[in-house]
């Protein structure tokens, strides 16, 4: 457990350090500043925000893509903090609650998006998506940053989440723990599976890919 | 798929110098390249992994395509970016929060609680009813005739010696508010102090 006096805006990667150059932050601690909001003031919740958003909404687009979105979710999750403030650890560090609660936020989004997507499969919407054989192949258009999404997106969440913030978003093992609430162990052993979880998928996406180019 | 039979088994090799060097078995050593692509590895696994490396020409195909693997989404993180202006988030939520926290500051009301309601009413309802069956009744009684009270039984001498004759008599409460015992059978009105009331069995002597 860190100490409550040391600053841990640098959650991650050394990006939110660089957020904390901007003026409009101060550089008072974050614990100072989760203590104040929780006595009511919101500017110091504002500094907090201003201090997280980045890499909150960087957390936030690597599960959504659609940026308008992310940005919604990020709100809602800075929201959702504020009111839970009062359950807050004080004893525990800000950063890691605070992603925990943007990434559980994007999941219960995505969890809804999935069974509307079940439920369209017995409305008529789904029968707009049978794909014009005119049409270009959208596959081309597809950047690498979808395609990995997509194999993400097959992975289980537990591990999915591992290896988001630890391989994409450069968050130390120890850090995923915080996030996450699970050992170190765990977590290494985690993020194993979810690379080879990776690799076997991708792997037979591009296998795919070229047996259709073949075909 | 598995690399030679032969490092499937965890073993011990004994080295020149007495020392023991473990080596891992396939399952093992592909766990350690997960973890060494992104430089997860503890130094001691590392060695594990680059000795049996050097020995199993499957892990070193295993390892190679981990490590295409990881180009990919090094590539990705690298590729992306968050284009927005700094603060954004802020000032989207700043006046809901502001708004958040003045409806925290205001004591909350009272939820109406339905049941608790129900409870009191019920219960100034029996209140009531209690106090308004114990109230005197207002009614109008007719000269001479004088409310029972409760019952009890005289025992009075009948004049043939020692036998006494058993009466019931009940007291009677007079308007004025005292009280009187009168035999119903006789009408008979008894005199409160020339009673000597039984406190055992309620039997009045004479």
């Amino acid at each position: 457990m860190q100490s409550m006096t040391e600053p841990d805006a640098n959650f991650g990667s050394s990006e939110a350090h660089a957020e904390s150059h901007d003026p409009a932050v101060s550089h008072a601690t974050d614990a100072r500043l989760v203590d104040q909001a929780r006595h009511g003031d919101a500017q110091a919740f504002g500094q907090l925000a201003q201090r997280y958003e980045r890499r909150v909404l960087k957390v936030i687009r690597r599960f959504m893509p659609d940026q308008d979105l992310a940005m919604d979710l990020a709100q809602d999750a800075f929201l959702k903090a504020f009111d839970r403030l009062e359950q807050f650890d004080p004893s525990r560090r800000f950063g890691p609650w605070l992603f925990r609660i943007a990434v559980n936020t994007t999941y219960d989004h995505l969890r809804k998006i999935k069974r509307k997507g079940k439920w369209a499969l017995f409305s008529e919407a789904g029968e707009d998506r049978v794909p014009d054989p005119e049409a270009p192949d959208p596959r081309g258009e597809i950047d690498l940053s979808h395609e990995v999404r997509t194999v993400l997106a097959d992975i289980p969440e537990a591990y999915q989440t591992v290896l988001v913030l630890r391989d994409l978003e450069g968050f130390s093992t120890s850090e995923v723990a915080a996030v996450t609430e699970r050992s170190e162990a765990t977590i290494r052993w985690r993020l194993a599976e979810a690379r080879r979880m990776f690799k076997d998928a991708w792997e037979r996406r591009q296998r795919k890919i070229e047996e259709e180019q073949l075909g | 798929m598995h690399g030679n039979g032969g490092s499937e088994k965890l073993k011990k090799n004994n080295w020149g110098d007495g020392m023991q060097k473990q080596t891992v078995t396939c399952a093992d050593a592909r766990h350690l390249v997960h973890l060494a692509v992104g430089d997860d590895t503890l130094p001691a696994e590392e060695q594990q992994l680059t000795d049996h490396l050097h020995s199993c020409a499957d892990c070193r195909a295993y390892h190679a395509g981990m490590v295409d693997a990881m180009h990919v989404i090094e590539q990705v993180r690298d590729e992306d970016s968050v284009d927005i202006p700094a603060g954004a988030v802020w000032s989207a939520i700043s006046d809901k929060v502001a708004s958040r926290r003045r409806a925290k500051a205001v004591p909350q009301r009272r939820r109406f609680n339905g049941s608790v309601a129900a409870l009191c009413a019920c219960s100034l309802t029996l209140a009531l009813v209690t106090i308004v069956q114990r109230l005197p009744t207002n009614s109008p009684e007719p000269d001479g005739w004088y409310a029972p009270v409760s019952a009890t039984s005289v025992r009075h001498a009948n004049g043939t010696g020692n036998q006494f004759q058993q009466a019931k008599i009940v007291p009677v409460r007079r308007p004025d508010g005292s009280t009187v015992w009168v035999d119903p059978a006789t009408n008979q009105v008894y005199v409160p102090d020339v009673l000597n009331l039984l406190a055992t069995d309620q039997d009045v002597d004479f």
